[in-house]
């Protein structure tokens, strides 16, 4: 390890996460595992107590959260230890055709600040049990603690049950972001896979699916979604179904308009020349070509489904309590608007954050993929 | 052209008899019960019985279909279950109310998304366009509902406690006009006892379409400023704002113009949360209630509407686009 | 990059622009200092007037309006504990007399009474609503009046005479429907939709002919509807010049528009905000009465435990109803149920049966008795491997019943006992609740009716469409039928305390708490009324007082809107 003047940096160095990224001038990637390392005692000091607690609990987020707490140590420590070993390891893992891509992206400030919200909220989803001394659920005596203005004690002030906002916060998110991922990951597939199969095969089985994309597309979605919703039963898993399975159709349009010029390129004619299977053409040479849009469309769509879940919430058509998703607790402070204001407030703001991490990654990640738009 | 818009046209005659279809399964499928609203213990259960069988809830699902779907064609929607009026009358006093709210929310959004694209393009990298980028972000990362409520817990609640504050700077939290007095005014008042109402609804409808709009605008800006002829204006020496405003704005704006297709059926149906928020009597609204009160024949209507809303908006859409960009050929 | 100035952009003719400006600013002050309508109330509503014909009627505010605009033969008022039947200036007879052996009632109309369109009210427009209640097409929920009458007969223009089979103490209430006037409909088919869409009610500037105080000046469904006074009605005239009925669904905004000094009165207050707006100098919260109920239904067919009265006894210990009240926020609103009869009705209740008190851990100790433990320490009972857990089904919009939901849930899981909730949305509910009866638990209310019947109707017999639960009890089956038999008042009174006493102990339910709605006005609204006989009942007699000077400085202007 040396520094750029080819000085060496002892290792001792080490020990502050960071400092020898640092030192050699890799500022942004220094001063980031500096955070995160700060971050990580930090959360280590002020919640000893909670974190001596988890090793007995023998609950699951307990033990979420610790092995994350261990992740981000390591990360922090190791990583500052063999800086070159790990930045070969995390760029040789990457396909080489998204190197050009991963650059692009790392020189848009914006994109670099919502991939750092993004992590701090992820992280500060799974400490949730050390952040705060309180239960997501946890009612204690209501009228003593009913909507106490934010305070120290409890920074975003409580609710109508006494319960501390920040923590049903740091909770709900964990339910407003699953729902967003995993309702994603169907959409994303299923539209991948549904776009892939028109655009490829052409003809009536192009004709038929694009028909039916466009029928589901012409339905005003959120009207689906309360139909669907308000007439069958609001669990977590309807929810995540009902949500992926509408929003899969504009995916399949994308990817069927990118994969018709695709097949049209060399490499598939030769695929086609070599007599390979059309499966086999579509899932190895097809689909990872028009990943990009999809990815864009993935990262862009998360954001999305956080605010269609918010709105379903916020109509009573979400999730069920004592579950909190971040539109539960809008639509329960919503009844104390004026004399609570602050329970809906920054249940809103915490969506607004996240929302924004989204959209700048995805733009950035648009910006980056899509070659059409390169400057 | 013609024979391509026609064309068209025919396709959506199967897709909107599809969503029909899909809409009448939806609400066949799901549990519940126009006849709940007289579920009540001292409403004798033959009463209830008594209504299903006057509303024809007793005949096999696929008669029901039939006629419904045959009234349908005819352009006969039906009677409205829990309201006892006709549909299309339903329609009449909604469709209006509805058409106010998203028309302003649409002048807002195209207006204020292009005024602001301009800004942000002509002054790329200053400070204002960062301030601008980030806080079209912030706003088109809203919930529109959420914003809703915050402009109401402001402006109709807060900032009435506010001695100094102007009156006519707080807005009324919900309905289209004043419930007193409205009737008294002249022409002049009038308009402006619904502008008055109209403020908060339309701006927690707009505000986030309008940081797309901007969004894209200030891109095609920037794509249009780079090219030869701006240049060109500019060596000639013509003032900066001719150039901008004259040259450059008029193909800037060709994009953003098919925009206003995507949007058109969000005139009708964008407005779902916003007008429960703000108790709005809109087609958003009725739907929403309709959907509760298993209201359906008036879920069936307005979805039809909303869906063929839709298919117009794609295919003036595409239209524009095909005006637009003479490239681009249909046949 | 050539730089534009903002400045180049935006100016144009600077005076054009503040015209602009100043015209808009002007406008909009126009628009909030809207002329006062001086004798005129506001009220905001959370749902619309469904239909402005009594036959067809279904909601509390349909019926309450419709009190408004058509009289019936009697009047009806609460009076502490009991209705009292009256003819006063809100009805259309001024007298009645039963005749032979108390079967017949021959009310007598006051001879100048009239239409709001002038024509005369006589017997034949008793008979013609009669009727029509009874029409299959308009599956009114007044048919059961017809349940013990036999006929009604016109005796000339002014006399009409109710046929009963039998003497009962219900007599007037089921002569007492609101009037209806049988020179407009008797052309209309007897449907719903055909007398909805009649031309009086349906027509945009339609005007219902009716013969109460108020006449409709203005209605647009799901939006406002507005009273004037109808100078013709025998009523006579209201204090009032206009009242409006403002539709605004959510309870927040309706608590705004309160306290922005926008509408005069909101129906109902949120109860859980009622005392924080009662603190407010302007305001003041009035109560119906202790008129609705909720309790959670254990269904034995779905959960086989709830069967067992010993398992229904510990769940009711282990719920605390004054805590779960206070952590409400509605304490003062609600008192806890000891069984189905309300305290409204003194005569009903027996002061020897009193609410389940909060005894967790008797709770514990029935169910170890019954055999429940835990024996694989998860927290949660069982008994011969199956889970002491179930479902509790509950109303999506229903902020009230889902926050009590939640916290029951929480002392529940104290005694071991795990709950699932699942808040459906109200239709949907109702369907599974009363229809299809597939549910283990649901919180669920009702109101109750004026008449102590509304003991039997959700548990007897066994197989009674609102019996959800199924609970059969041998001692009701001889207990209701007695009740019911009851000719007078006197006689029912006993009996019917007997019926609540034996679903009291029998425990179907756990009866949790009788609550009253509340109304907030503002202090200018005088010479209200309101009791468990509704809000509006007195509306014509409702007065403004001119505003206190300066209480508060913004909230003087005379009008209800700004």
């Amino acid at each position: 390890m040396t520094d750029p003047t080819g000085r060496r940096i002892p290792r001792i160095a080490a020990l502050l996460p960071g400092l020898p990224l640092l030192l050699q001038g890799r500022r942004r990637a220094g001063l980031s595992l500096l955070a995160l390392g700060v971050l990580t005692i930090a959360v280590a000091v002020t919640g000893a107590d909670r974190i001596l607690a988890a090793f007995s609990a023998r609950r699951v987020d307990s033990w979420l959260a610790l092995v994350t707490l261990l992740a981000c140590a390591a990360l922090a420590w190791s990583v500052g230890l063999a800086p070159e070993r790990f930045h070969r390891l995390a760029t040789g893992a990457a396909a080489s055709h998204w190197r050009p891509a991963w650059r692009e992206f790392r020189r848009n400030r914006l994109a670099i600040l919502g991939l750092y919200l993004l992590a701090l909220i992820c992280l500060a989803t799974l400490l949730a049990p050390f952040l705060t001394g309180y239960g997501p659920g946890e009612i204690g005596d209501i009228q003593a603690t009913r909507h106490l203005a934010p305070s120290l004690e409890h920074p975003l002030g409580t609710d109508k049950f006494g319960r501390d906002v920040l923590t049903r916060i740091l909770y709900g998110a964990r339910v407003s972001l699953s729902i967003g991922f995993v309702a994603v990951t169907i959409s994303i597939t299923l539209g991948t896979l549904v776009g892939a199969v028109a655009g490829y095969a052409g003809g009536a089985v192009d004709n038929l699916l694009m028909r039916f994309v466009d029928m589901l597309i012409s339905f005003p979605r959120l009207v689906l979604l309360i139909t669907v919703i308000a007439l069958f039963d609001a669990s977590l898993i309807l929810i995540v179904l009902i949500l992926g399975l509408t929003l899969w159709p504009s995916t399949a349009r994308i990817v069927r308009g990118d994969v018709l010029s695709v097949r049209e390129r060399e490499f598939v004619e030769a695929a086609r020349a070599l007599g390979l299977s059309a499966p086999r053409i579509v899932f190895r040479h097809i689909i990872p070509n028009v990943m990009g849009p999809v990815i864009v469309a993935a990262t862009l769509g998360l954001g999305n489904i956080i605010l269609i879940e918010a709105g379903l919430s916020f109509l009573g058509l979400g999730v069920q309590p004592p579950t909190p998703s971040w539109g539960v607790i809008i639509r329960e402070g919503h009844q104390f608007l004026t004399s609570a204001p602050w329970v809906t407030t920054f249940a809103g703001l915490a969506i607004v954050v996240t929302v924004i991490a989204f959209n700048l990654v995805g733009d950035g990640l648009r910006d980056a993929l899509d070659p059409r738009l390169n400057r | 052209m013609t024979a391509y818009i026609g064309r068209r046209l025919l396709h959506a005659i199967p897709l909107t008899l599809g969503i029909l279809t899909l809409v009448f399964v939806l609400v066949q499928l799901a549990p519940g019960d126009p006849a709940a609203l007289y579920i009540q213990p001292n409403v004798a259960p033959e009463v209830i019985e008594q209504m299903r069988e006057n509303w024809g809830l007793d005949q096999p699902i696929h008669i029901q279909y039939f006629q419904w779907m045959k009234s349908f064609v005819t352009g006969d929607f039906g009677y409205s279950l829990a309201q006892h009026r006709p549909v299309t009358a339903i329609l009449a006093d909604r469709i209006p109310n509805t058409l106010i709210l998203s028309g302003t929310a649409l002048l807002i959004i195209f207006a204020l998304g292009i005024a602001l694209g301009i800004i942000q393009a002509v002054r790329q990298h200053s400070a204002l366009d960062n301030v601008l980028t980030f806080g079209s972000l912030f706003i088109y990362s809203m919930p529109s509902f959420w914003l809703a409520l915050m402009l109401i817990l402001i402006f109709s609640s807060k900032l009435h406690t506010v001695g100094w504050w102007p009156d006519w700077l707080t807005f009324p939290p919900s309905g289209i006009t004043s419930s007193v007095g409205y009737e008294s005014l002249g022409f002049w008042g009038k308009l402006a006892d619904r502008l008055h109402h109209l403020v908060l609804p339309s701006i927690a409808l707009g505000v986030s379409s309008a940081a797309a709009v901007a969004r894209y605008m200030r891109s095609s800006m920037l794509e249009v400023i780079r090219q030869d002829y701006i240049r060109t204006a500019r060596a000639k020496g013509l003032p900066e704002r001719a150039v901008i405003l004259k040259h450059a704005l008029k193909n800037a704006l060709l994009p953003i113009i098919t925009l206003f297709g995507l949007y058109l059926p969000f005139l009708l149906s964008g407005a779902v949360l916003v007008e429960t928020v703000f108790a709005w009597p809109g087609m958003g609204k009725t739907i929403v209630d309709a959907i509760y009160a298993r209201d359906y024949p008036v879920v069936m209507a307005t979805s039809f509407l909303f869906a063929v809303m839709v298919v117009v908006g794609n295919l003036i859409a595409d239209v524009l686009y095909a005006v637009i960009d003479p490239r681009i050929r249909y046949d | 990059m050539a730089r534009v100035g903002l400045e180049a952009l935006t100016a144009g003719p600077a005076s054009w622009r503040r015209r602009v400006v100043a015209g808009l600013a002007l406008a909009l002050a126009a628009g909030c200092g809207a002329p006062a309508a001086e004798r005129s109330v506001v009220i905001a509503v959370s749902s619309d007037v469904g239909i402005l014909l009594p036959a067809a009627e279904l909601t509390t505010l349909d019926a309450a309006i419709g009190n408004l605009l058509y009289l019936g033969l009697n009047s009806a008022r609460w009076n502490d504990g009991a209705i009292e039947y009256r003819a006063d200036e809100m009805s259309l007879a001024d007298s009645w007399t039963p005749e032979s052996d108390s079967t017949v009632l021959v009310y007598h109309l006051k001879p100048d009474a009239v239409w709001s369109d002038g024509v005369p009210i006589t017997a034949r427009d008793v008979v013609f609503s009669y009727e029509l209640i009874r029409a299959p097409g308009v599956a009114s929920r007044y048919a059961s009046f017809w349940a013990e009458l036999d006929s009604v007969v016109a005796r000339g223009q002014h006399d009409v005479a109710f046929h009963f089979r039998r003497p009962h103490p219900r007599m007037l209430l089921h002569s007492g429907l609101s009037i209806m006037p049988a020179h407009i409909f008797e052309g209309t088919p007897a449907n719903t939709d055909a007398l909805a869409g009649h031309r009086s009610l349906s027509a945009p500037d339609a005007r219902p002919v009716v013969s109460g105080p108020f006449l409709v000046r203005e209605r647009r469904p799901g939006e406002r509807l507005v009273l004037e006074p109808n100078r013709r009605s025998v009523a006579g005239r209201p204090w009032l010049e206009r009242v409006v009925f403002r539709v605004q669904p959510d309870p927040a905004t309706r608590v705004i528009a309160l306290e922005s000094g926008r509408v005069d009165v909101i129906d109902p207050v949120p109860l859980a905000r009622a005392g924080e707006l009662a603190a407010a100098p302007d305001i003041r919260v009035e109560t119906t009465g202790l008129r609705y109920y909720e309790y959670i239904a254990w269904n034995g067919r779905r959960f086989a435990p709830f069967r067992e009265p010993t398992v229904r006894r510990a769940l009711s210990l282990a719920i605390d109803r004054p805590g779960v009240l206070a952590g409400l926020g509605i304490e003062e609103f609600a008192s806890p149920a000891a069984g189905p009869a309300t305290p409204l009705f003194p005569e009903l209740i027996d002061p020897a049966v009193r609410p389940d008190p909060f005894l967790p851990d008797s709770a514990r100790a029935l169910l170890r008795a019954a055999g429940w433990r835990d024996s694989d320490g998860d927290d949660v009972l069982d008994r011969d491997g199956v889970p002491f857990q179930f479902v509790l089904v509950t109303q999506a919009d229903n902020e009230r019943r889902r926050a009590a939901a939640e916290i029951i849930q929480a002392q529940l899981a104290a005694i071991g006992v795990a709950t699932r909730l699942r808040a459906l949305e109200r239709n949907a509910l109702l369907d599974l609740v009363y229809n299809r009866k597939d549910f283990e638990a649901a919180l669920v209310g009702w109101g109750v009716t004026l008449e102590p019947d509304y003991l039997a109707d959700q548990f007897w017999p066994a197989d009674a469409q609102y019996n959800i639960t199924g609970y059969r009890s041998v001692a009701l089956d001889s207990l209701v039928p007695r009740a019911r038999s009851a000719r007078t008042d006197e006689e029912a009174r006993p009996r019917w305390r007997a019926v609540g006493v034996q679903i009291a102990r029998d425990r179907p339910y756990a009866f949790l708490w009788f609550y009253t709605e509340a109304v907030a006005l503002r202090e200018r609204v005088q010479n209200v009324r309101i009791d468990v006989y509704g809000v509006y009942q007195n509306l014509h007699r409702w007065r403004l007082e001119p505003a206190a000077p300066a209480t508060t400085s913004r909230q003087t202007t005379g009008d209800g809107e700004r």
